[in-house]
């Protein structure tokens, strides 16, 4: 079913496209400590379109699923939440990044047969 | 009063189940501050090269300080739009599943209905039925159909309301995957959703029923007419009692108890009858044209039996009957008629189903 909100299939396509890639982006990027905003940030500057009210729920559930841990920094003026790749989530990015590098691959060879 | 945050915070977290609150709260407050000092750092990068060129002409302390609040509120209402609706947010934050009843249970739900509510109509327009003719001193067929089909309808709505209920409990009973809560326990769920696919017994076709399609509906229907058989071989012990209409013949059975043992006896072995036909249906978990022209013609016995029974027989129990404005005859006839002729609609509408079913297999 096509949500009201997004009537146009393109759009509906981008946004189950770029849904499955920002988690990866996310492990990819928080290698590094990050908090939300600074990851918000990183991942504008590298080209990763996602939105603050998508990222910090996204970033919630990662944690829970033990694959970012989440520590809050009190050491700033305003207390921020870090969040830090584990490694089982390291290992899940290695094995994301392999099947997204394989799917390019697959996709490129795809779109040369036609 | 309270800012604009504070609200919008508020409206999040109350949208979130109560052990969440806190963790979002922070997480909320701590975004839209973020959020905020980076526009903030903007504006003020973009004014102060405006202010630059103004400052020759006026700078009071009190216009600059005024300006920096109505920039300060500005940037929060941006801010926050900019976050949108916060019960969109808080359904991101939420765990719990955003629909009443999700895919895993639909098909059951559904198929339980079609059951559930034919079910709940016939017995509920039997029983309001009876009480009218019971109860009502000039009953007429006007009347007893207005009255049981107003009261009818109502629970219809009630088993389809607790169905549904039942179902969206289930559907949140049921554990939403695995999900950490301590730093220690991290590694581990991390490796169990690693390991997940591969730990999963893996789907072979000797995991196919050997049943044809339509088997597993065949014999679930089996198991509910069953149940029915049970409950109809029960009626000649029902008291009047159970639809508050005990006063008239001190609490005794609905069926006249004097009613020669040979209908009893016909009664329950063509019930017997039926109940074979649906073990045999449970067991084979199909349909053959047979055992389903058996069931077809031990029902239209059965209605037979009954019609014979009604217009021949005091089957009513006497005191109930004498306070019946309506005689049975009238009422009880045509609904065994009409239950019946949908009864075997239904039964060839399946039977073809099955087979149509079984040729694509």
């Amino acid at each position: 079913m096509v949500p009201a909100d997004s009537p146009d299939p393109l759009a509906l396509h981008l946004q189950e496209v770029r849904r499955g890639t920002v988690v990866l982006a996310c492990l990819t990027a928080c290698r590094e400590p990050q908090y939300g905003y600074s990851l918000l940030d990183t991942l504008a500057e590298a080209g990763v379109q996602v939105e603050a009210n998508t990222l910090y729920p996204l970033l919630r559930r990662l944690d829970k699923q033990g694959l970012l841990t989440a520590e809050w920094n009190t050491d700033e003026p305003r207390p921020r939440k870090y969040y830090t790749l584990t490694d089982a989530g390291a290992r899940i990015a290695d094995d994301l990044r392999t099947e997204w590098l394989a799917l390019t691959a697959s996709l490129t060879a795809l779109w040369k047969d036609i | 009063m309270r800012t604009l945050t504070d609200r919008y915070v508020h409206a999040v977290v109350r949208r979130v189940p109560e052990a969440m609150r806190p963790e979002v709260t922070a997480d909320v407050t701590a975004m839209i501050a973020d959020m905020a000092e980076a526009r903030h750092d903007e504006v003020a990068a973009a004014t102060e090269a405006a202010a630059e060129v103004e400052v020759a002409t006026d700078g009071g302390a009190d216009a600059a300080s005024d300006a920096d609040s109505a920039a300060a509120a500005e940037v929060e209402v941006a801010v926050l739009e900019e976050l949108g609706d916060p019960a969109v947010l808080a359904r991101e934050y939420s765990d719990s599943p955003q629909h009443l009843i999700g895919p895993q249970y639909f098909p059951v739900y559904r198929w339980l209905l079609t059951w559930v509510l034919p079910v709940a109509l016939v017995v509920a327009l039997v029983s309001n039925g009876l009480a009218y003719t019971l109860t009502t001193a000039d009953a007429h067929i006007g009347g007893l159909l207005g009255t049981a089909i107003g009261k009818s309808v109502p629970v219809v709505f009630i088993a389809f309301a607790a169905v549904t209920i039942l179902f969206a409990i289930i559907e949140r009973a049921t554990p939403m995957g695995t999900q950490a809560s301590s730093g220690d326990a991290a590694d581990r769920v991390g490796e169990t959703l690693r390991a997940g696919a591969a730990r999963r017994p893996r789907w072979t076709v000797a995991d196919l029923d050997e049943v044809p399609p339509g088997g597993t509906s065949v014999r679930a229907d089996a198991i509910v007419s069953l149940v029915f058989l049970v409950l109809l071989a029960l009626v000649p012990f029902v008291p009047t009692t159970a639809v508050y209409v005990g006063h008239l013949n001190d609490g005794e059975t609905f069926i006249n108890p004097d009613l020669g043992v040979f209908w009893f006896v016909g009664y329950w072995v063509l019930l017997a009858l039926t109940a074979v036909g649906a073990v045999w249906r449970i067991r084979r978990r199909r349909l053959s044209t047979g055992p389903v022209a058996l069931d077809m013609i031990t029902d239209l016995v059965m209605a037979v039996f009954l019609t014979v029974a009604i217009l021949t027989q005091d089957v009513l129990h006497p005191a109930i009957a004498t306070a019946s404005a309506l005689p049975v005859a009238v009422w009880a006839i045509p609904l065994i008629w009409a239950i019946t002729i949908w009864d075997q609609v239904s039964t060839v509408r399946a039977y073809r189903t099955h087979l149509a079913a079984q040729s694509r297999s």
